[in-house]
């Protein structure tokens, strides 16, 4: 089971050695390649050798590359290692349109929800009108009810002048947390042998994570509550420690029909449920509901 | 937690010194640091992880000597004292904390 992020922000070189990662800044350390989910490269003087991608690979591990802006701008995934990557992909270009639809509805659905939980964390107006958004939500959601239910979500969390277009320090910091779910999310699809570019509902030619980008909606509204928790301590750019609180969200528990867990832990097990859908399409999804910004604690 | 291995091993023939050598590697491999001499420790999360890194250990056991393993929490790890000397480097730098930064 994979439970750690690393994050490097500072300049070093990084290796393999033994079975691990070896980061060599003024001390070396080590982190055994077997405990790490995510490696978040966020500095231009990091260097790394040939054995750490290819032991990112073999592992699993999502590597992230952040561009001149520091936002992650791409994500190393391993190539398809599962045994049944072609069976897989069989089922993900045959689920039936039925399927497709219901789990679409499902996902939307469960988005709505937390997003109305998010409004409740942060005392704002308006859940009652996005659960009856949720509530109305039907197979494929024809009308439309993702997009009717963000205009006015995001209207209440961040004021009715916001606009997710505008270039201003809590579109940067949406942006950041929602990559590096998109990331997270890509990884666990490539584990468990689903081809993220294959979606459900997303089906853009351009797109390699149109299936990530179905999986992450549920999980969004943990990046919009930690956003709207904590606003902007300096003015435009993010800073190296809004960055890593906004990684640090991957460690954050949520509630899942198996009980709390980190939201890494969750992904999994929502990867393991869409498998199960496309296996055999009668099963419901399991999806995360947004309970607040506690980190996961390993013991009590 | 944390899982301690402390052993006394033989090292007077070749053959001895060739199952420490291989016992030391093991545990290097499979993600211990050396907390002292012959003294290694590993983080665990959960007991699923306890279960498998203890078969590794029996799978790998060197034949003679003295091998002991000891499971703790994470609390009773940070309870320990330091009676002399300094906790090291990787001691601090990769706790038990789900997200590590460098």
């Amino acid at each position: 089971m994979v439970w750690r992020s690393v994050m490097i922000s500072r300049p070093a070189r990084l290796r393999r050695e033994h079975y691990s990662l070896a980061i060599d800044q003024e001390e070396t350390a080590f982190v055994p390649f077997e405990d790490i989910a995510v490696i978040v490269l966020n500095h231009r003087e990091i260097t790394l050798t040939h054995p750490v991608l290819s032991a990112c690979a073999e592992y699993g591990i999502g590597l992230f590359a952040t561009g001149a802006n520091h936002q992650p701008a791409g994500v190393f995934l391993p190539f398809l290692p599962h045994s049944r990557t072609t069976r897989m992909m069989r089922k993900q270009l045959g689920l039936g349109k039925p399927a497709a639809k219901q789990a679409w509805a499902a996902l939307v659905r469960r988005k709505i929800e937390n997003q109305a939980a998010c409004l409740k964390l942060c005392g704002k107006e308006g859940m009652d009108r996005l659960a009856s958004y949720a509530r109305r939500v039907r197979s494929g959601d024809p009308d439309n009810l993702e997009a009717q239910a963000a205009a006015f979500y995001f209207a209440q969390l961040f004021g009715s002048d916001f606009n997710r277009a505008e270039a201003r320090w809590t579109n940067a910091a949406l942006d950041y947390g929602y990559a590096v779910l998109r990331g997270a999310i890509a990884r666990g699809l490539v584990a468990h042998g689903l081809h993220p570019t294959v979606g459900l509902f997303h089906d853009s030619e351009q797109n390699a994570f149109n299936l990530a980008d179905d999986l992450i909606e549920p999980f969004r509204p943990i990046v919009d509550l930690h956003v709207a928790k904590h606003p902007a301590s300096t003015e435009g750019d993010l800073i190296p420690t809004d960055k890593q609180a906004l990684v640090a969200l991957l460690n954050v528990d949520v509630g899942m029909p198996q009980g709390r867990m980190s939201v890494l832990s969750a992904i999994e097990y929502a990867v393991e449920s869409l498998v199960r859908v496309y296996e055999d399409e009668s099963r419901q999804l399991h999806l995360p509901a947004l309970i607040g910004l506690t980190a996961h604690r390993l013991e009590y | 937690m944390r899982l301690l291995v402390f052993f006394d091993l033989p090292m007077v023939t070749k053959a001895e010194k060739r199952a420490y050598v291989q016992f030391r590697k093991f545990l290097l491999n499979d993600g211990y640091d050396m907390i002292q001499w012959s003294v290694y420790g590993r983080i665990l999360n959960g007991s699923d992880a306890e279960k498998k890194h203890l078969a590794r250990l029996a799978e790998n056991l060197p034949p003679e000597g003295s091998v002991r393993a000891m499971t703790v929490t994470e609390k009773q790890y940070a309870g320990m004292r330091l009676l002399v000397g300094m906790p090291l480097f990787q001691e601090k730098k990769v706790s038990a904390a789900q997200l590590v930064l460098f």
